[in-house]
């Protein structure tokens, strides 16, 4: 196993991979990673392991210096990614066995190469959704954290999946419909006033909006085909609304729905998770899904009213003394004081 | 509603069986008379917990408590009883929505853990969830530590001859060699459970660690689950045993429980006929997986595992202590 550092001519080879692998998310692909790249202040390092000519996997890295702690992430933080890590090809056709030792042999090299020549203190991976195996991290000495998402199969009829829905959800959507809250497919203006809208919700919170706007624009711009921007509007105002993500056969409920700052009853984000899901099932998606919410004690209860799936995700982390210790004081310090 | 915890005694066996039985995790281990024969040999107290929802039996939890002079630990399951997982049980849990799911084994979890902490004052609990149950989210919610753990499951679905058809190729060549060599496959009897506790007592000791007898739980458990739960497969070889294995069967899955540690017989791999016997066993019985047992943690094992081209499966290991000065203390003893 050899890795080599792709670059732009090996765009194409890259996303090869990133179609084929069953692992393979819309983040993975290259244009993705370069304005994620632009946005965090990081240095793309996007790895490809190879047996002889033949590429075996990918592992887009991505690295930061935070004073004199150099950091290895994949996902980098701020980039509204839940996930990224490697994806090796022909993940579900090879056997158990050879699918471990192409794994192992990868990451060992992955890990020679963040030791020795980017001389990493910490280094954070999130796995993709079919990622589930994690043994070859956690014997180089990771920790792991495991982490869920709420997927919900689309291959029953409309009626079905209406029919499963929590009933408070069901009276809700039947009464903001009612109401006049109306659900509307949007573009950039809307994007912006979505983005506007999650601000101020932050505010409302007395936090901050960490997310670049022209982040988001940027990929509106790159994946116009994927990007869905859905609206709820009462009395002529947009007053929540999702950006949602169409890739393969799946459908991501990704960024939004920010509790509206004027009370109203019912809750809009119930009709707009409805209509998203309905606009996934009429265009053929397999399945409709909300990462990360699943862990959160305190939002889990919002999304479970769709009866879906739970699928578990991981993550892994490795740090040096230092890096951990200052982790420690940032979360158990720093962090409730933002 | 609140749930209600009631403590099961010896009446209620046969519900606790039904109730593992329609449990979608629920495994030999988690049977009534196996814990029975766990505490026994454990030195430790079996609560068998019983949770209802009104008159609606909800979930089981089995876990053993460990007294010792100043504190208390509890388990499930304990050490020393050759087993990898045990924990909760939900009866009906796959037919559930997930919202019900969710809030029978949060509500459950958070009783379980005032039972163990608070009325009956344990320091530590450890617990080791049975493959299936995917879900430790109420275990980091109680402030558990969380780790995720590996077995492997061969599916059988398309009978013996295609599980075959899968495995490596060296592996199917090492099959073929240990029969033309004349390794032979017998199905043990009790008496045979000396010859198996013999083997692994000796691996022990070649790893540096203090044996323990084994045999009358063993014994124990031969009476309790053999011929239809419990088989002995052993490899011979010039009339000596040189491999073997304890599997169990129950349900929709076979396992390798124990294995015998092969005897050094250059060019002969006795443990992968016996592997492949059990196997057919398990296919003959009906069975839809077969499961290596295995925690994911040795890497020298899996890569002897995955020979047999199975499936991943996880499982969780979820411990917390009582307070910061045993997790400290707890630190300090592993280390010595």
């Amino acid at each position: 196993m050899v890795l080599r550092i792709a670059d732009d001519t090996d765009q194409m080879k890259w996303d090869e991979i990133v179609t084929n692998s069953s692992l393979g998310t819309i983040f993975h692909s290259w244009k993705w990673l370069k304005i994620v790249e632009t946005h965090t202040r990081s240095k793309l390092i996007p790895i490809m392991g190879y047996s002889g000519s033949t590429p075996t996997g990918i592992l887009p890295l991505f690295v930061q210096k935070k004073g004199f702690i150099t950091m290895v992430s994949s996902p980098p933080p701020k980039s509204a990614l839940l996930f990224l890590g490697p994806v090796f090809v022909g993940w579900d056709s090879i056997n158990q066995s050879k699918r471990e030792s192409n794994y192992l042999e990868f990451q060992k090299e992955v890990d020679e190469y963040i030791k020795k020549e980017i001389k990493a203190d910490y280094v954070s991976i999130s796995l993709p959704p079919k990622l589930l195996d994690i043994r070859p991290y956690l014997w180089a000495g990771y920790k792991a954290d495991v982490l869920y998402d709420y997927v919900t199969p689309l291959h029953s009829s409309l009626d079905n999946l209406w029919l499963n829905l929590m009933k408070k959800m069901r009276a809700n959507i039947s009464k903001a419909k009612k109401i006049g809250f109306s659900v509307e497919l949007g573009g950039k203006p809307e994007l912006e006033e979505i983005y506007h809208l999650m601000v101020q919700r932050y505010k409302d919170q007395e936090k901050k909006e960490t997310i670049p706007k022209s982040y988001l624009l940027d990929i509106f711009d790159q994946f116009p085909e994927n990007l869905k921007i859905f609206t709820v509007k009462y009395q002529g105002e947009i007053i929540t609304g999702q950006i949602a993500i169409q890739y393969k056969d799946c459908f991501i409920s990704w960024i939004g729905s920010p509790k509206p700052s004027k009370p109203i009853s019912p809750s809009p984000n119930d009709l707009c998770e409805w209509e998203a899901l309905v606009y996934a099932h009429s265009h053929g998606m397999g399945e409709f899904i909300v990462h990360g919410a699943a862990r959160n004690e305190r939002l889990h209860k919002f999304y479970v009213k769709m009866n879906p799936e739970l699928h578990t995700r991981f993550s892994v982390k490795k740090m040096s003394f230092v890096a951990h210790t200052l982790e420690k004081a940032y979360l158990k310090i720093i962090k409730p004081l933002q | 509603m609140a749930l209600t915890l009631r403590i099961a005694g010896e009446k209620d066996d046969k519900e606790w069986d039904d109730t593992v039985l329609a449990s979608i995790n629920g495994t030999i281990f988690h049977t009534w008379s196996w814990l029975k024969i766990v505490e026994r040999h454990t030195k430790t107290t079996l609560y068998p917990v019983m949770a209802y929802k009104g008159n609606e039996l909800v979930g089981l939890y089995p876990f053993f408590v460990r007294s010792h002079p100043f504190f208390k630990l509890a388990f499930s399951p304990p050490p020393g009883a050759y087993l990898l997982y045990l924990g909760p049980l939900f009866p009906g849990y796959e037919h559930l929505k997930q919202d019900k799911r969710e809030g029978v084994y949060f509500d459950f979890l958070k009783e379980i853990d005032t039972l163990i902490f608070k009325t009956l004052g344990c320091s530590y609990s450890r617990i080791n969830s049975s493959p299936r149950l995917y879900d430790s989210r109420p275990f980091y919610w109680q402030k558990y530590s969380v780790s995720p753990y590996y077995t492997y499951r061969i599916p059988l679905i398309n009978g013996a001859d295609h599980v075959m058809g899968q495995f490596d190729r060296k592996l199917r060549v090492d099959i073929k060699k240990a029969i033309r060599e004349g390794v032979t496959i017998r199905i043990g009897e009790k008496k045979d459970l000396g010859i198996i506790h013999k083997a692994i007592s000796r691996r022990f000791i070649e790893q540096g660690y203090k044996p323990k007898n084994y045999l009358p739980y063993l014994s124990d458990l031969f009476d309790a689950f053999s011929p239809e739960n419990l088989k002995i497969f052993l490899a011979e070889y010039k009339e000596q045993v040189i491999g073997g294995m304890i599997a169990l069967r129950y349900k929709d899955v076979a396992f390798l429980w124990v294995g015998v540690p092969k005897s050094n017989v250059p060019g002969i791999s006795p443990n992968d006929l016996v592997q492949w016997e059990g196997i057919q066993w398990a296919c003959n019985s009906g069975c839809q997986y077969y499961e290596e047992m295995d925690s994911g943690e040795d890497s020298r094992l899996t890569a002897y595992k995955s020979k047999y081209n199975p499936d991943i499966d996880i499982w969780f290991s979820a411990t917390k202590y009582s307070s910061r000065i045993f997790k400290i203390a707890d630190f300090i003893r592993k280390d010595l």
